[in-house]
């Protein structure tokens, strides 16, 4: 049961960071603005808000996963 | 005049009448790296769903190895994950701005890096673009190495996307510049030339040829 709480622990933690850093880069991004529009996307699609997106919906997968898994092992 | 102030608009530190010109992010070719990693991750992943079964008698014996094992190895994943993801964003921020004062490079990352350099474009005194390898030309990145007039150290942009864009725009705006100051000392005095002229033809006068003593 030890390793489902550290499991829990350890996936709260990694939300809560994945969270703190998209807080602080939008606020910088927001702060200082370029014009995207003049700019040659990365590999002509990837913005950097879908890095973000795919960011916090990996880190929720992951987190939620590892736990359920822990689970299911330990129950 | 309606002039518009850029203070501290698209960087910290940009000057009231600077204006962006351009900016450039590295080549991709940086990623490549992360991206193969990932890739490897995920194939990892996938794995571990697909032999679910093996995995989980594995880790279903009560031993304090399997748990130190299963600790570690899910620390490992989510730090991995973090790792990967904050490699990309600083791939966003890690920008070279070229305005019409100068090049800034910013190196940023999210928690560990905040770097500017700025060269002004009056103290540029050669620069060049660099680009071996079959790899570079097939790309199309480069390097633009840039010599300073007021020492005799380089500073390096490595990765450029496109640099033969990025070499005529730095070499245009650096002519933009120098003409704009002459002409700006012009206007600030205006028989500044005249002057000149004037001085010129005095000298000449002065210069009397020396009598002839034979």
């Amino acid at each position: 049961m030890a390793l489902v709480w550290i499991t829990t622990i350890i996936g709260i933690i990694s939300i809560g960071f994945c969270l703190m850093s998209i807080k602080i880069l939008y606020r910088y991004i927001n702060r200082y603005r370029f014009d995207e529009s003049k700019y040659t996307l990365l590999f002509g699609i990837i913005r950097l808000r879908y890095v973000v997106g795919l960011y916090a919906a990996f880190s929720l997968f992951f987190a939620i996963s590892s736990v359920l898994f822990m689970l299911y092992i330990t129950l | 005049m309606n002039k518009t102030n850029n203070t501290d608009r698209h960087f910290k530190g940009q000057l009231e009448s600077e204006v962006v010109q351009c900016f450039y992010r590295k080549h991709w070719i940086v990623l490549v790296r992360d991206l193969i990693s990932f890739i490897v991750f995920v194939a990892v992943l996938t794995f571990v769903a697909m032999h679910f079964k093996g995995i989980y008698t594995f880790f279903a014996q009560d031993s304090l190895f399997t748990t130190f094992l299963a600790f570690s190895l899910l620390s490992l994943f989510t730090l991995f994950i973090h790792r990967f993801f904050l490699h990309f964003i600083r791939y966003y921020l890690d920008i070279t701005v070229i305005t019409n004062y100068r090049i800034v490079t910013i190196d940023k990352s999210l928690y560990l890096r905040d770097e500017k350099d700025a060269i002004d474009l009056p103290k540029i005194q050669d620069i060049k673009k660099s680009q071996h390898g079959i790899v570079k030309r097939l790309f199309n990145y480069g390097e633009l190495i840039i010599t300073l007039s007021s020492t005799t150290t380089t500073k390096v942009l490595v990765f450029v996307p496109n640099p033969g864009y990025h070499f005529r725009k730095i070499n245009k705006l650096k002519r933009e510049y120098i003409k704009e100051r002459i002409g700006r000392r012009r206007s600030r005095d205006p028989h500044g030339v005249a002057r000149k002229q004037e001085d010129t033809a005095t000298m000449v006068n002065d210069i009397t040829p020396l009598p002839n003593n034979t």
